[in-house]
């Protein structure tokens, strides 16, 4: 038997297999040179870049729950221009699709990032985190309200020269309505999702574990979310998505292609086993071999009701 | 997988606690302890804390840990030191004794190490036993004073320095919580003696990326990464 086809096509961009990193737990690509052959992935998302170096939040930074773990880094980047100058060479002849997040705090931020970015053609996607504070709108999150979501994206999507993909907040009473106002803003994809809002308090000594009081939370205990929010998703746009929450393993990856994801993208599991993607792209071939499925693509929203 | 060489100092070990599920879910790290080149096995040493190391303490010989490692910037330092001078407070043992035992091992004086070693109580001797088959110059801080100095390993420090015992010009290297730590960099820096400071982090992922680990570098609004740019850094680069 043939090896069965694991490329997808998401934003009229092809991706050698389904399984990609998510930004923030990849660093740049180059932290895992030495752990991973880099060219076997999907794709990469490198962490947030905003227009200026951001350092962060002061630590502690993270804090681990059951099976989960909190994060409040506060989009410590080093900056689009550094991006440019330092990071993007190395990511240039990896043999991977480049997808480059972008985070901003408010409509001009995202679209000096995007400016800067465009005519590099070492970046194939843009991943858009609308899933961060809106600071001129209250500090309301910019994929919390379909308006607001809308018009971030679509002013993005009239400078942007890479296939955009938001990526959506799960910390809404509905996603279906933001999902849908990307779609018709003019996104080619929608990555979903972010971390939920969480909080850890220490019963020993009282303290809160994070110095930013709340983080985000990721792991396998979100992963029951994640795939809803894919499912649900899936039922209103046209658009691929990307699933994402709490992925460790191949059998998860095919769980969140059942539910109706294109593609998927592996966070917090980088951190526990820094190969994690690479096992999962092999067996990911081999369930497909062993049940005779020749293409992945017959695997994506083909969950059954019971 | 026995370890091929003798590790840097200060280097740690990411390990994954045995588990088929996902709680706990991370991978805990711990400084080298200790490194037998007959067979390649390293040691560490852990209380037991949380969920974390709860798993580790059930793990029985023979049984296969999934390792990350040596990790991490260790101690650099070179043989040319009037006085080596490692303080450790309670399970920051490890580094700086695996510093002694490199610094003998590449023929450097053990007459010119002292090893300070705060404990709270005698009981908690024994995770030091292995500290007295050196031949070094070891004493011992306990809070209650059941053995050696009564008081804090750094009030020890602060003594010795002041007496003169431990030479001109000495190199302080130390590990221990964060209190202890900052009461020994308050001390070299008075003094104006080198020193450096072996930390200890969560860490994530331990090799760089999650920047969940960091530690404000002094003078700076700037973070450093315990996990790859430490956890051993001068006193002076780092505010505790």
């Amino acid at each position: 038997m043939t090896a069965p086809n694991l490329k997808v096509t998401i934003g009229g961009v092809e991706f050698k297999n389904p399984i990609l990193t998510a930004s923030g737990t990849f660093g740049y690509g180059e932290e895992f040179d030495e752990y991973i052959d880099l060219s076997r992935l999907g794709g990469i998302v490198t962490k947030s870049i905003t227009r200026h170096e951001r350092k962060g939040h002061p630590p502690p930074r993270t804090a681990e729950t059951a099976s989960g773990m909190l994060n409040a880094i506060g989009l410590a980047n080093v900056g689009v221009d550094a991006y440019v100058r330092e990071k993007l060479p190395f990511l240039r002849n990896l043999g991977t699709r480049i997808v480059v997040n972008v985070a901003g705090f408010d409509t001009e931020e995202y679209l000096y990032v995007i400016e800067k970015l465009n005519g590099h053609d070492e970046i194939d996607m843009i991943e858009l985190n609308i899933s961060c504070p809106n600071v001129k709108g209250d500090g309301m999150e910019f994929s919390s309200n379909p308006q607001i979501a809308y018009d971030i994206v679509r002013r993005v999507k009239g400078i942007c020269g890479f296939p955009l993909m938001p990526k959506l907040s799960p910390n809404v009473a509905d996603i279906k309505p933001i999902a849908k106002a990307c779609e018709e803003a003019g996104a080619d994809a929608l990555a979903l999702i972010n971390t939920i809002y969480g909080m850890a308090i220490d019963p020993v000594n009282w303290k809160i574990k994070l110095t930013n009081i709340t983080g985000g939370l990721s792991g396998p205990a979100i992963k029951p979310v994640a795939v809803a929010a894919v499912w649900k998703t899936a039922s209103v746009v046209k658009i691929p998505i990307v699933g994402i929450g709490g992925i460790m393993d191949y059998r998860d990856v095919i769980e969140f292609l059942l539910a109706g994801a294109t593609a998927v993208q592996f966070g917090t599991a980088n951190f526990v086993q820094p190969d994690c993607t690479i096992r999962a792209i092999d067996d990911l071939t081999d369930y497909l071999g062993s049940r005779n499925i020749q293409d992945v693509n017959d695997l994506i929203g083909k969950a059954k009701k019971t | 997988m026995p370890l091929q060489r003798f590790p840097i100092p200060g280097t740690f070990l990411h390990i994954k606690p045995n588990t088929t599920g996902t709680d706990p879910l991370l991978r805990r790290a711990f400084s080298i302890f200790d490194y037998d080149e007959a067979t390649g096995v390293a040691d560490i040493l852990y209380k037991v804390l949380g969920r974390g190391t709860d798993v580790l303490s059930r793990v029985r010989p023979g049984e296969t840990l999934d390792v990350l490692g040596p990790l991490g910037n260790g101690f650099d330092l070179p043989l040319a030191i009037d006085h080596l001078v490692l303080v450790a407070g309670g399970v920051g043992i490890p580094p700086v004794y695996l510093l002694a035992k490199s610094h003998l091992r590449q023929g450097f004086n053990g007459s010119k190490i002292s090893y300070l070693c705060g404990l709270t109580t005698a009981a908690e001797k024994p995770m030091a036993d292995r500290l007295e088959r050196l031949p070094i110059n070891l004493q011992f801080a306990t809070d209650d004073g059941s053995i050696g100095f009564k008081g804090f390993v750094s009030e020890l420090l602060r003594a010795r320095l002041d007496d003169g015992s431990l030479g001109i010009n000495p190199v302080i290297c130390a590990c221990g919580p964060d209190g202890m730590l900052k009461a020994v960099q308050a001390i070299a820096r008075a003094d104006g003696k080198k020193c450096y400071l072996s930390l200890e982090s969560i860490m994530p992922c331990g090799v760089g990326t999650c920047l969940g680990c960091v530690v404000k570098k002094d003078g700076e609004e700037k973070y450093m990464r315990v996990c790859r740019e430490g956890p051993v850094f001068e006193a002076t680069e780092v505010q505790l």
